[in-house]
């Protein structure tokens, strides 16, 4: 083929070509049409190009040690198609033996029941910096999923690399992993086995539970898009595959049956007696409530919380290190948390609480009930009266007011009546057995305060990790019976302590004399060999 | 049979005969031996820190020693295993002894194979031979034998297959030097083109990794054996012995 360059690339290209469609088809990384659309490109190419040149070619093969050559050529094609198969074969059907210490490989068996059920693909995205620590174990995780079913891909995503794409999917922090399948999604904050497979069974419902919004006592709006609106917190629950309603329980005999959760947020007015009671009796039945309580009004809730533990404050918090971080010192920050399932990822992040009140558990909470305090404000916080607090605050902005003393800022001091922080601004409660008001629950009731309503407006609600905290809240409210608990694997180290003798033994004999020894035997061996000669 | 057995033993003896091998194996002890001692120290340490915070970290022989040791183990050979190879049949092609080997009435497979397997048995007395580390820890920790077991298999299957691949590249040209030069290279490129897998899009990737001798050793690290990896290093050995052996046969037809 000397004589005709064309047609020497040509046939290049083509066998290129060809190789890579063979390859692709037989490992089906495409569709597979496009491998062997892609191979009859090539072969053709080839074609032409023997026709091109078709006279070099048989002068070629006129040759003995050519035909001998393409004997061999056909051999080692056939021996190398031969392998990619029997290797893609191998690839798709494989069986695994985990010998490591603990079986720290092995997926528990709930887990390998719900990815064998998987009906539709599910693809995990893991947003994490290239760097961070967690990644590696986050990517080991997924890659056990991914081994036990087809079904379940993943990919590593570095969101500062791919900021559209987290942004589709919501992503507010680094080390999230979005599960996608069908159009829904499911956020997993910790990549750990229980997380994940709970978000997969989650993700497999095909029935939403039903959130009910409290209205009727001037609560922000669910479809307002102003700063004190809740459309913000409607649209994450939504997008948490929850359906949400409002209820005005001044006109229904009762609570919905399949309300998941009521929420009541931010109330101005007072609840009516009958309206106290039919949460009541909802709670009786096992029902979750979510109450967000500010300072301004307590709903006469009061007394309703204090016969199932929870003491609210008549007071306003006031947070000094809130101004280190900018804000008025009525946004508490918050990094101090409970251990809750619903606080549990959230250490190492920050939430904050416009204008709250404190909420905490009673000292002697009546029997049957158990309670936690999620969240606590700093210690360089107080609680101090609230509505003392608003008249002299007023008092002093009218003074700024006359004075015209516009740089002036009010000075804040805890006052000698006033509780120091940290304080606990919200609890989750769990009810069982006898109800306090009637009749017998079939199971827990739970309940959740928090002395503030703002922190999940449009404004604040993507802020630090208030949309966590309270999104965890309402899935814990919600009571997912379905979902599988499973025991983290134990973790157990081998701490090796080495004596200093130890030491020097492990230094000297592998890195000195071992080699030295060996080097020593080969001299002689050499030596003796060319004596020998 | 006779006739790999009769060319195992040659090869094996010159490999003993000659210093390459035993420079080769000095070096191998002595790097091996100094990622031990720096693995051990830093566990040692790791292990004063987990002590005072169990919460930390959970610390164990098999992942953070024994698997860094064969990993870097591994790293080690795909340097040594080139200059082990590299004279297996570039040096017969050059001094022209291939003509006087190819004119007995041995096959061109007992030939590779005898070579093969001389070659694999000496990076296996390598890989043997660093036991001594293991052999001095046992008595002062309890070690993980199972996955250890798992980690050194698939260090010598690794090595059959680097083995095997740069006989290959021996068998391509007369100069031990092209030949090692080519080996390393193409060997450094197989082991670490399963790191670009997550950079491309999934489906590359995949293949990437399929095609990576470093992606189908991890496991074997961690403790796991799969049939994908094992089937992997066999067709690959099996793979490039076949190459070397038509590599050899066209000289017949060549000349």
């Amino acid at each position: 083929m000397r004589h005709n360059p064309t047609a020497k690339w040509l046939a290049l290209v083509g066998l290129i070509v060809m190789a890579c469609g063979g390859l692709f088809y037989a490992l089906s990384i495409r569709h597979d049409l496009y491998g062997a659309i892609a191979a009859g490109v090539g072969l053709l190419l080839v074609l032409v190009a023997a026709l091109m040149a078709r006279e070099a070619v048989g002068a070629f093969f006129a040759r003995r040690s050519a035909r001998l050559g393409l004997g061999s050529g056909v051999a080692i094609l056939a021996v190398l198609a031969l392998v990619l198969f029997l290797g893609a074969l191998a690839t798709r059907h494989h069986l695994r033996w985990d010998f490591s210490q603990g079986s720290s490989y092995t997926l528990s068996a709930q887990t390998v029941q719900v990815l064998k059920g998987l009906k539709k693909p599910v693809k995990a995205y893991a947003f994490f910096k290239d760097a961070q620590a967690g990644r590696a174990q986050a990517a080991e995780e997924l890659e056990k999923y991914a081994y036990v079913s087809r079904q379940f891909t993943y990919q590593m995503v570095n969101p500062d690399h791919q900021p559209t794409l987290a942004k589709s999917l919501g992503v507010r922090n680094y080390g999230t992993v979005v599960l996608v399948s069908g159009g829904k999604d499911e956020r997993v904050q910790l990549p750990e086995e229980q997380e994940l497979t709970n978000a997969l069974i989650r993700l497999g419902r095909t029935e939403k539970k039903k959130v009910y919004f409290l209205t009727g006592h001037g609560e922000p709006s669910l479809d307002g898009v102003g700063k004190e609106d809740l459309s913000s917190f409607r649209k994450a629950l939504e997008a948490s595959n929850y359906e949400v309603k409002s209820l005005m329980l001044v006109t229904s005999s009762q609570v919905p049956p399949d309300a998941a959760v009521v929420i009541v947020a931010g109330p101005e007015q007072t609840l009516r007696p009958q309206e106290t009671l039919r949460l009541a009796a909802y709670q009786a039945k096992g029902g979750a409530v979510l109450l967000l309580l500010d300072p301004d009004s307590d709903a006469g809730l009061a007394s309703w919380l204090d016969k199932r533990g929870v003491v609210i404050g008549q007071d306003i918090i006031i947070d000094q290190a809130a101004r280190l971080a900018g804000l008025s010192p009525l946004v508490p920050v918050i990094s101090e948390y409970g251990f809750h399932e619903i606080t549990k990822v959230l250490s190492g992040t920050i939430c904050f609480f416009p204008q709250a009140r404190s909420v905490r558990m009673s000292p002697k909470p009546p029997a049957g009930v158990k309670g936690e305090e999620l969240v606590k404000s700093s210690p360089a916080s107080w609680a101090t009266n609230y509505k003392e607090f608003l008249a002299w605050y007023q008092a002093q902005v009218d003074k700024i007011k006359q004075n015209q003393e516009q740089q002036k800022s009010i000075e804040l001091k805890p006052g000698p009546k006033d509780t120091k922080g940290p304080i606990s601004l919200g609890v989750a409660v769990s009810i069982e057995g006898k109800a306090p008001d009637q009749g017998k629950a079939p199971s827990p009731a739970r309940l959740v305060v928090f002395g503030d309503a703002d922190f999940v407006n449009n404004e604040f609600l993507d802020l630090g990790g208030n949309h966590d905290l309270v999104m965890n809240s309402v899935s814990w409210l919600a009571k997912d019976d379905d979902l599988v608990s499973i025991r983290a694997k134990k973790k157990t180290s081998q701490p090796l302590l080495l004596q200093p003798a130890q030491e020097r033994l492990l230094f000297w004999i592998p890195l000195v004399v071992w080699p030295l020894v060996v080097a020593v035997i080969g001299a002689v061996m050499i030596l003796r060999r060319r004596r020998g000669r | 049979m006779r006739a790999f057995l009769a060319i195992y033993k040659r090869e094996l003896k010159a490999y003993f005969h000659s210093p390459v091998a035993y420079v080769v194996l000095v070096c191998f002890l002595a790097i091996s031996g100094y990622f031990f001692y720096a693995g051990v120290s830093f566990y040692s340490l790791a292990s004063l820190q987990v002590m005072q915070n169990p919460m930390m970290m959970e610390l164990n022989l098999q992942t953070h020693l024994i698997a860094q040791m064969v990993s870097s183990g591994a790293v080690i050979l795909l340097f040594g295993t080139p200059l082990l190879t590299m004279r297996l049949l570039a040096e017969e092609k050059k001094s022209g002894t291939i003509e006087l080997l190819l004119s007995y009435p041995l096959s061109d497979a007992s030939v590779v194979l005898g070579k093969f397997f001389a070659a694999w048995s000496v990076t296996a007395i390598l890989v043997i031979a660093t036991w001594v580390q293991l052999a001095l820890l046992a008595p002062m920790a309890d070690l993980p034998w199972r996955p250890i077991m798992v980690s050194y298999g698939g260090l010598l299957l690794l090595s059959g297959a680097m083995v095997a691949f740069s006989l290959w590249t021996s068998s391509l040209t007369e100069s031990q030097l092209v030949a090692a030069f080519l080996g390393f290279l193409a060997l450094l490129l197989l082991w670490a083109v399963g790191w670009a897998a997550p950079l491309v899009q999934p489906s590359l990737g995949e293949l990437l990794k399929g095609l990576s001798l470093g992606s189908h050793f991890e496991n074997f690290p961690k403790g796991l054996v799969d049939t994908t990896d094992l089937a992997y290093f066999v067709l690959f050995i099996g793979l490039f012995l076949f190459l070397s052996i038509r590599t050899l046969e066209a000289k017949r037809w060549k000349a």
